[in-house]
């Protein structure tokens, strides 16, 4: 039997296979965003063709696929999302409108506002108010409600975004809204901001419950079609998907909440990254995935994933607890530019798959990283993607001289250098936001590399950051797709409380989190899961009293009792001091929210393990050529990845070339090729 | 390009450290802060400054608070030179000696060294809970003198080499209101501050001194020579222009700011911003030096380099302001300044864009919409605050009220951005917070239909807000202020044919039906029951709306912005208003 992922991104659609035996099989194919479930049953085809098999066969033997998708988050980029309407509190019908964001890009007055999802005739408004301790200050009026649904179904609309203002502390209204939907118009999808964001700050709930009801029906349609293909083609077992919050669900309960799969993309990697420091006992590491247009870099510390409250979209804001995977745009096809003071700047523009950079040939005249890259002898021309395309030097040279050598007064190597030191100085600055900037040293981290482009820039980034150690996984160019063989089942449960810490009736709080176990248990015995490989950690989001933003604590386990309250207490007080440099101990604080996540465990595949060769890498050898190190071309031996055993050292400068990237080692640090046939740093 | 003295490739990585470190400042400020204004609105923002005392580095925050700090520096450094150690922080709010801002908005500063050698300073400028004087939060009209207006800080250094100089910090908790939760904030912003000097030292650790040193050398004049390029293409002459706030709060008189740009290309291209024109100091509205500066950069970057332009002392020298002491956008001790920029520095940005829009109207944006927030200042009699033991102590200022940006050729308007003062960088508050804090309730919050300056490109709506008071503790407990609200006897005008957004109409309902108008500029006591109504305009249109692409007309109609009667008497575009289909236009054939 096999475990299949899928992870399908904006260029590329990776497919990575595991059998009992561990050994991996990779297929890299094209993503296609038009329909992006072709290009996911394209990746399964090849999958079945590098075991020799038809691909019934081989599906009759997948008993998971696990996937991640760009799908939803593309439907917000451009605008494809469903049709929908609002169903809204009396008086806030433009609250959509009138937003909270600041405006990025200040003093750029020529850029057009992103319009509101959900236009101005399909925002309906409903006599109902709740007051701020959630009171029912006005009855809803369930005539207005029912015209509302009415118009709305005339319209045919997909599905209704219904919002109330402090429905965070009292749902009910929002509740009933929905029953006269279901009654109404049972055919459309129905949206409470109280299930997907029950929180404070009536903006950030809406317009997080409007992306969820937008990307709704996509995401239904996307996994349905996939669904029923794989079907089709005799797939019995499960289709697992990437939420955003790192964990896999179920389609159903995707479907149910869609809002959970915006940002399924890049949320796997950390997976891998954590997966791989385990492997070789790192305590922190950091996941850096760099592919054609974009670099993340997701931090975990104690090789935990962080979480994120608030992440982007597009130009949209998505209030929904995330994976902190942040993204910048540097990757292989990124642009350099002049700006204008005469400094040089990389991305983050990019020339995309097409035309791509200047050296593919197809027509790109910006130069680019690979353009640079290609100049600086890392990459081979005649084996990029193992040969499927050829780079062209010559157009790189003469991009690299028009539009970054001859401005700068610099000779066309130094041009290129410059290119791939500032796109790499960008990732640098990425890493230490995520870590200096929230008080972690980097240098205390293991670096683990995916992407495509990644192998290539990131010792110069370890270097630049004093890290010592980096892996290099062999399949470091599949790294997302990978990491989604080590997800679990997982879901959150967050209820407001709010109210003075001392004040908090500690029968209530049992009561809630013993409420939402069961809850948990519920929904993850439906999606097979057996309890005893169920896990539950239970958290508090507390402030001082008067402050606008919580932080999380733990709680500790067990029934909570006043000892657990003063144990949350000191932990906040410390958290505070490590975030924001001082606590003050004594003064009041409240508890906002309280918090359970779940965890589901999967079984983790084990991968198979290589025969010992020797030190000496000499059978690998491919040849020579020159790269480019410090300051000057140093002649370079060039190894064939498929060709190095376990136990094989390489020393700098070294570049190893593997079918879908390329490891720069440079002078002074050394790989050895672990029992996996990962590459990892030596001392 | 100059002859770079620095690789290409260590500028950038240097540049682009020192922006994330100072962005982090004020991330970290926005995060843990309990003023409503700091956290909700984000009213604050941080500079660094370097060791020869030149503005590096502005991030995108509040303008007003960061063009003009050099002024702010400059005092602290003439009374502490040669008594400045590491650890040590200041702070100051004193219009008449660090000459920015209002009483509220305090200013901040540390000195980062490193080897000995005093390197950056670390400043945040931010508007406070509180800062003592007649009214709390520290902004109402009709003050004495700016003693009345609450508590004046000069220069003032209140830690010392890490440790807090109790005596001073006592007195000066003393005499502001809800002083535990100034204190808060005040440890807030320092330790943000503190953190971002720990990073710059780790920073020049990596890199050396001199580079970082020559690297801001590098920067500034990068800035000032691509800031005079881009004065070299506007056309030499002198271009005027000129607009007026409603009234002071005491006089019933508009207050103008009269501006005069001679644009300069020799010896180098240069501008003279000569303000001497406008009228006398005033009553409250007055303006300190540092914070005419801001707002006329504030102007000038909106039409000159479209942000791509880095905010530092090489953009500021191309420009020589001027401004004479005693005039009402530089005022003389002991004139009031509680608006602040929030008036007279929307007329110093209104008087640029008409100037500017002389000689390059396709750069220069129509007038946003003026600023107009009833701020609910005073007790909220609902409980008591466990940090106090008193009733809360409540400055809320909302931001609801505000429109949008004017248009600009090509371009229309973004709603709900606020004035150009904050150039879109303040936040609206959360209602459902504000409905926490302060005993109040939201009961209509919509775009105000047909309020929009009209244009080929039309400026952002306005809005309609109504809000009602839910509890008060008795009479003198809770006020309506007014305070830096403007807009209602002038309409914020459009460029190139555009046309004007509507103009400000406020009024209070008293609990007994009474109907009363809610001037701007005011303060006005209110009680439960009593519903505030504020309709206000957008901002200004740019070019000749019967041009406006007739879909865009009718996406503004089917969002319930425009009504179909607007569309077809002003952008001559008939729209059925059931089947929002154009079923025609009236428009004057082609030229």
């Amino acid at each position: 039997m096999f475990k299949v992922s899928v992870d399908a991104g904006g260029t590329f659609t990776d497919a990575i296979s595991l059998d009992e035996k561990g050994e991996i099989k990779e297929a890299k194919v094209s993503s296609t965003p038009e329909d992006p479930a072709i290009g996911v049953v394209t990746s399964l085809k090849r999958l079945a063709m590098e075991y020799g098999m038809d691909f019934r066969e081989f599906l009759g033997k997948v008993n998971v696929i696990l996937h991640s998708s760009t799908v939803a988050t593309n439907a917000i980029i451009t605008g494809k999302g469903a049709k929908i309407g609002l169903i809204t509190t009396k008086g806030f019908k433009d609250l959509l409108e009138l937003r909270r964001a600041v405006k990025s890009d200040v003093f750029n007055l020529k850029m057009e506002q992103p319009p509101v999802l959900v236009p101005g005739h399909l925002r309906m408004e409903v006599e109902e108010r709740v007051d701020y301790q959630g009171k029912r200050l006005l009855p809803l009026n369930e005539e207005d409600v029912r015209t509302a649904v009415r118009k709305l179904k005339e319209e045919k609309v997909e599905g209704i975004v219904v919002f109330c203002l402090f429905s965070f502390l009292n749902p009910r209204h929002e509740r009933r809204i929905a029953e006269i939907i279901k009654e109404e118009c049972p055919e459309v999808h129905v949206s409470l901001s109280s299930i997907v964001l029950p929180q404070i700050y009536e903006w950030e709930r809406l317009s997080t419950t409007v992306l969820s009801a937008y990307i709704g029906p996509v995401v239904e349609r996307y996994t349905k079609s996939l669904y029923n293909q794989l079907r089709e083609a005799a797939f019995k077992r499960e289709l697992l998907l990437m939420q955003n919050n790192g964990g896999v669900e179920s389609v159903e309960m995707a479907v149910k909440r869609p809002a959970t799969f915006i940002s399924s993309g890049p949320t796997a990697a950390p997976l891998s990254a954590i997966y791989f420091a385990e492997m070789h006992g790192f305590e922190n590491v950091i996941s850096i995935d760099m592919g054609g247009t974009s670099f993340d870099v997701a931090i975990c510390p104690k090789r935990t994933i962080s979480m994120t409250p608030k992440s982007k979209v597009g130009d949209r804001e998505l209030n929904l607890e995330t994976v902190d995977v942040s993204s910048i745009g540097a990757g292989g096809g990124s642009i350099a530019w002049i700006d204008i003071t005469g400094t040089l700047c990389v991305g983050p523009g990019s020339a995309g798959a097409v035309p791509g950079p200047a050296c593919y040939g197809l027509g790109g005249r910006k130069a680019t990283v690979t353009d640079a890259d290609l100049l600086l002898g890392y990459i081979n021309p005649d084996y990029f993607l193992g040969g499927e395309i050829k780079l062209n030097a010559n157009i790189a040279e003469d991009v690299v001289r028009e539009e970054v050598a001859e401005p700068l007064r610099l000779d066309i190597v130094e041009g290129a250098n410059a290119i791939y030191n500032i796109v790499n100085a960008n990732m640098v600055n990425e890493i230490s936001l995520g870590t200096i900037g929230i008080g972690y040293d980097p240098r205390e981290f293991a670096l683990c590399v995916g992407g495509g482009a990644g192998p290539v820039h990131a010792v110069a980034l370890a270097q630049e950051l004093g890290i010592r150690h980096v892996i290099i996984p062999k399949v470091a160019p599949g790294f997302t797709s990978f990491g989604l063989h080590f997800s679990d089942f997982r879901h959150d449960y967050i209820r407001t409380i709010w109210k003075l810490t001392q004040e908090v009736d500690l029968n209530e709080l049992n009561k809630s989190y013993s409420e939402y176990k069961k809850e948990a248990y519920a929904t993850l015995k439906t999606e097979g899961i057996s309890e005893d490989q169920i896990s539950l950690a239970r958290y508090v989001h507390m402030q001082y009293y008067g402050q606008f933003r919580w932080i999380e604590v733990e709680m500790p386990s067990g029934t909570i009792t006043k000892e657990s309250i003063n144990t949350v207490l000191d932990r906040f007080n410390k958290k505070h001091t490590d975030v924001f440099g001082f606590a003050e101990p004594g003064y009041p604080t409240e508890l906002i929210n309280v918090k359970v996540r779940a965890i589901g465990k999967t079984v983790k595949p084990a991968l198979e393990r290589l025969p010992f060769g020797s030190e000496d890498p000499s059978k690998a050898i491919k040849g020579y050529r020159k790269a480019f190190f410090k300051d000057d071309f140093v002649e370079t031996v060039i190894y064939e990845g498929d060709k190095l055993r376990f136990g094989n050292v390489i020393e700098g400068p070294a570049i190893i070339e593997e079918k879908s990237t390329t490891v720069v080692i440079p002078p002074k640090w050394k790989f050895r090729v672990d029992e996996y046939g990962n590459y990892l740093t030596t001392t | 390009m100059g002859e770079a003295r620095i690789d290409p490739m260590t500028l950038s990585v240097v540049w682009n450290r020192l922006r994330t470190i100072n962005r982090e400042i004020g991330e970290k400020v926005g995060a843990a802060a309990q003023s409503f204004v700091l956290a909700i609105i984000r009213d604050y923002a941080p500079t660094i400054i370097d060791s020869k005392n030149r503005i590096l580095l502005v991030e995108d925050y509040i303008p007003a608070h960061t063009a003009g700090s050099e002024f702010a520096h400059r005092a602290l450094l003439e009374e502490y030179r040669g008594k400045i150690y590491p650890g040590d922080g200041f702070i100051g709010n004193d219009p008449y000696t660090i000459r920015g801002g209002h009483l509220p908005d305090w200013a901040f500063q540390r000195p980062v060294f490193y080897k000995g050698e005093l390197q950056f300073w670390t400043f945040i400028r931010g508007h406070m809970l509180d800062s003592g004087g007649a009214y709390s939060g520290s902004y109402a009209p009709r003050c004495y003198d700016i003693h009345a207006e609450g508590l004046i800080i000069p220069p003032l250094k209140v830690i010392e080499k890490g440790e807090i100089i109790r005596d001073v910090y006592r007195l000066i908790l003393n005499n502001v209101r809800a002083k535990e939760i100034m204190h808060m904030d005040v440890m807030c912003i320092f330790n943000a501050m503190k953190n971002a000097e720990d990073r710059l030292i780790e920073f020049c650790d990596k890199y050396g001194i001199e580079t970082v040193n020559t690297v801001a050398d590098e920067m500034i004049n990068r800035t000032e020579k691509a800031m005079r390029e881009l004065i070299g293409k506007i056309p030499e002459g002198t271009y005027r222009g000129e607009s007026s706030a409603d009234w002071d709060g005491t006089v019933d008189r508009p207050v103008t700011v009269r501006v005069a740009v001679t644009v300069k290309h020799r010896p180098k291209p240069h501008v003279i911003v000569d303000f001497s024109e406008s009228d006398d100091q005033v009553s409250f509205i007055n303006l300190p030096l540092g914070t005419l500066h801001a707002s006329a950069f504030c102007a000038i970057f909106f039409v000159l380099g479209g942000g791509e332009i880095p905010h530092n002392e090489g953009a500021y020298r191309p420009f020589e302001i001027i401004a004479p002491e005693g005039k009402c956008v530089n005022a003389k001790y002991p004139a009031t300044v509680g608006s602040c920029g929030c008036i007279l520095g929307v007329e110093i940005i209104e008087a640029l864009f008409m100037a500017f829009g002389q000689a390059i109207p396709e750069e220069t944006p129509a007038m946003w919409t003026r600023h107009m927030s009833p701020i609910i200042v005073g007790r909220d009699a609902r409980k008591i605050d466990p940090r106090t033991g008193n009733f809360p102590e409540m400055f809320v200022s909302p931001f609801w009220s505000d429109g949008g940006s004017g248009a600009i050729f090509g371009y229309d308007g973004w709603n709900a951005i606020g004035g150009a003062q904050f150039a879109g960088q303040v936040q609206r508050a959360s209602i459902e917070w504000a409905e926490i804090v302060a005993p109040i309730r939201l009961l209509n919050y919509q775009i105000h239909r047909d309020s929009e300056g009209a244009g080929k490109w039309r400026g952002a709506f306005g809005t309609h807000v109504e809000l009602e008071v839910t509890a008060s503790g008795g009479p003198g407990t809770i006020f309506i202020a007014t305070g830096n609200s403007d807009g209602e006897k002038f309409e914020t005008f459009g460029q190139m044919g555009g046309g004007s957004g509507k103009r400000y109409k406020g009024w209070i309902i008293k609990r007994g039906g009474e109907r009363m108008r809610l001037r701007t500029v005011d303060i006005v006591e209110v009680e439960a029951g009593d519903r505030i109504i504020t309709s206000t305009g957008g901002g200004g249109g740019v070019g000749n709306p019967l041009e406006r692409d007739p879909e865009k007309v009718r996406a503004d109609v089917i969002n319930g912005y425009l009504s179909v009667e607007r569309a077809k008497e002003v952008y001559g575009v008939i729209i059925n208003p059931k089947t929002f289909e154009i079923e025609g236009t009236v428009r004057p054939p082609k030229k």
